[in-house]
């Protein structure tokens, strides 16, 4: 299995085409910019990456069957693709902002509220990780698909009052606040993960009922806990070491 | 040069805002574990049921976030102090409290969740094998234990490199030019605060390197790569670490003690010659008491229990005759203003003589096979961290937020202060009794014959209770306008 992890791709056309549409739409409005950022840039293609890495590598497939692999996916969509697609979002907010419809730019405005945001990817986190639910978009597609889309939004949100795109200064102004936010956050995602990690039974009945059977199903549960509640910590670490102003 | 010049006079008000957090978040934590630490004394007093299971999870969860969260409140304290002369990077200290939280979360997560409660021991089958929690509860224990170390790192990072560039180098930061040329006076001379933000920052990095060596074998074990670490170079390393750094706690809070006394008694507190000697001295000192803990391991060589007693009679000499002398020296005669912040300096002082005194005496050979395993060990203890350098924090916290927000001083305030010494005394003198009487230490059950003292100590709990409930409110209402004075330009 580990093998597959790196020679088993599938790709999807819908989703093939949004990323390339996304990769080329961005590059030709970050060309027009009068102050390209390289950054921002690798910013947003690292984000489609990880999309790509989430959705179309043997992460997908694998992620039926163990929760663990399932970790690993949100993880990329919600820690890593979602602050990435919000470090290179600047160029395409300055673009979008004068051509959308002023209610659609007020409501933006509205949900990236710091914390309009951290309540909307506090609840994506919770909702989607209730048992019942979490087992009922394990079953439908079409409902695992929505999973992983609010998933990635409302991260994108959380992220995003901590960068100054489309605004001149981020909406969270100070350090003090800027700890309390991601503290805050960090919080949410590692009592989680410590859910997971700590429990002596099984939360899934998708995963109990599989081919690996409930003993394999609760491991698998508290190493799923303990990759969310460790590279959870690492990221929200590394989101402060890129944050911190000095103010 | 004196070191009279106002503390707070900085016009990097963004430090002061960070030290201000380290105080706020460093002082609650204390709060919060001393009270869990009441709980366990209802506990031995016989008044409230805790179950063994609970009792070692809060034992470990007062222990490391008594250690943690002094040692950061003092952190941020000594930034404050340093700040009007050195430059230090803010952002590298926000920094080091979003560490300082993580590493908390983790410890708390694996302590509330995951049932962890092994407090610090390491020798096999701990701290992986518990009867209450699985391997991935101490997993996370310890990483939080390496995020805290991390932490440090940034700290004390900041701190030396904020020293060494402020003074022109290291060798001027440690202040040596008044050590080795004491007849040739210099007119400017680094300050003791930024003397001793020099020698604890030099301090703190290599107590983490030596935390790295017995936590990165602990990593290894748990991955399946390393079968068993040895006991004996496991206890070793982490006393080596952990001693080293509840050690640590108290020289770093002694820098508020020397940067805001003198403005108490209208004196300078001069780098002399004792001064300069006696810092530079700890930077080694400080390394040797550990193996003192180690008396009764048969396996230990001869050499390091030696070593033990001999450091740990060394290590004391400094600070008692440079510190706790030179303050009392301070102050005598000098008309000394009386004021919460003074009140427990000088109970801190206290504090950090008599405990350490209880210390030197636990690093007898002859007293420590009485005397170790009782509560003697927790009652010396107790007396540096909670009457020394608590008293240290919550003085230099009363003495920044009200310095900033201009806040005048009520009469009852200078009571609570008097009457936490009471409490914070009388509840010490009970443990030394109780350890004097050979009551046994890390027991979640204590015999009736035992139960006495624990409840003899509650009034004295109470007091402490009353006192830091009325100066601890004072104090909070005084951070938002101390916060906002930060920001208006130079103070």
């Amino acid at each position: 299995m580990p093998s597959d992890l790196v020679t088993r791709w599938e790709w999807h056309p819908v989703l093939a085409m949004g990323v390339s549409v996304s990769a080329l739409g961005y590059a030709a409005i970050w060309w027009r910019q009068e102050v390209r950022s390289r950054g921002e840039l690798i910013a947003w293609v690292g984000g489609l990456v990880a999309i790509v890495i989430g959705t179309s590598s043997a992460i997908d497939p694998l992620s039926d069957e163990r929760l663990s692999i399932h970790m690993v996916q949100h993880e990329l969509f919600t820690f890593v693709a979602a602050p990435l697609l919000v470090a290179g979002m600047r160029p395409l907010t300055l673009w979008l902002l004068p051509r959308l419809a002023a209610p659609l730019a007020r409501w933006g405005h509205a949900l990236s509220r710091p914390r309009t945001a951290w309540l909307i990817a506090g609840g994506a986190l919770w909702a989607w990780h209730w048992p019942p639910a979490y087992d009922y978009a394990l079953a439908h597609p079409t409902v695992h698909d929505v999973e992983h889309t609010t998933m990635l939004i409302a991260y994108a949100l959380y992220w995003s009052p901590l960068t100054s795109f489309g605004h001149a200064v981020a909406a969270l102004r100070t350090d003090a606040v800027r700890v309390v936010y991601l503290a805050t956050g960090a919080t949410q995602s590692a009592v989680l993960g410590a859910l997971l990690a700590f429990s002596r039974t099984p939360f899934y009945e998708f995963y109990v009922a599989g081919p690996a059977g409930a003993d394999f199903a609760l491991r698998d549960q508290q190493l799923s806990g303990m990759i969310m509640l460790l590279s959870g910590s690492v990221v929200f670490v590394v989101a402060a070491v890129v944050t911190m102003r000095g103010e | 040069m004196t070191t009279d010049a106002p503390s707070l006079n900085a016009t990097n008000g963004a430090v002061l805002r960070v030290a201000i957090a380290y105080l706020v978040v460093g002082l609650g934590t204390v709060a919060v574990m001393g009270l869990l630490g009441v709980l366990m004394r209802l506990d031995h007093a016989g008044m409230l049921l805790v179950s063994p299971d609970w009792f070692y999870r809060i034992m470990t969860l007062h222990g490391s976030g008594m250690i943690t969260g002094l040692l950061f409140a003092s952190f941020g304290g000594l930034a404050a102090v340093i700040s009007a002369e050195v430059h230090l990077s803010s952002r590298a200290l926000w920094i080091g409290l979003v560490l300082y939280l993580t590493a908390m979360m983790l410890v708390v997560l694996a302590i509330v969740f995951g049932r962890f409660a092994a407090g610090w021991t390491v020798l096999d089958p701990l701290p992986y094998q518990g009867k209450t929690w699985t391997e991935s509860a101490g997993v996370v224990a310890y990483a939080g234990y390496l995020v805290t170390g991390l932490a440090i790192v940034v700290v004390c990072g900041a701190m030396l490199r904020g020293t060494t560039a402020a003074r022109g180098g290291l060798r001027r930061a440690l202040a040596w030019e008044v050590l080795f040329h004491p007849k040739r006076p210099s007119p400017d001379v680094t300050h003791p605060p930024v003397l001793i933000a020099t020698v604890t920052a030099i301090v703190g990095l290599v107590m983490v390197v030596v935390g790295l060596v017995y936590l990165v074998p602990l990593f290894l074990e748990a991955a399946g790569l390393v079968r068993h670490v040895d006991a004996l170079f496991s206890k070793n390393a982490v006393l080596l670490f952990g001693h080293t750094m509840a050690n640590l706690c108290v020289y770093v809070a002694a820098g508020m003690v020397y940067g805001t006394l003198p403005r108490y008694a209208h004196r300078p507190w001069k780098t002399t010659w004792p001064v300069a000697a006696a810092w530079n001295a700890i930077i080694l000192l400080i390394f040797f008491p550990w193996s003192h803990h180690l008396y009764q391991d048969f396996a230990q060589p001869l050499g390091l229990q030696i070593l033990g007693n001999l450091g740990s009679f060394a290590g004391g000499f400094p600070s008692f005759i440079v510190t706790i002398v030179g303050a009392l020296a301070l102050v005598y005669g000098a008309g000394l203003e009386w004021s919460p912040t003074s009140i427990l300096m000088l109970l801190g002082i206290w504090g950090w003589a008599f405990g350490g005194a209880g210390a030197l005496l636990d690093a007898i050979v002859p007293i420590n096979q009485v005397m170790h395993n009782t509560m003697w060990v927790a009652a010396h203890f107790h007396t540096y961290n909670m009457v020394g350098v608590a008293a240290f924090a919550w003085a230099y916290l009363y003495h920044i937020t009200a310095e900033l927000s201009h806040a005048r001083e009520r009469r009852l305030d200078r009571w609570a202060a008097w009457l936490y010494g009471i409490g914070a005394v009388g509840m010490v003198a009970l443990l030394f009794f109780e350890g004097a009487h050979s009551v046994p230490r890390r027991y979640a059950t204590h015999d009736a014959e035992w139960q006495g003292y624990a409840r003899a100590a509650i009034p004295f709990v109470a007091m402490m209770v009353i006192a830091l409930g009325w100066l601890g409110g004072e104090m909070l209402a005084r951070v938002g306008p101390a916060w906002r004075r930060t920001r208006i330009g130079p103070l």
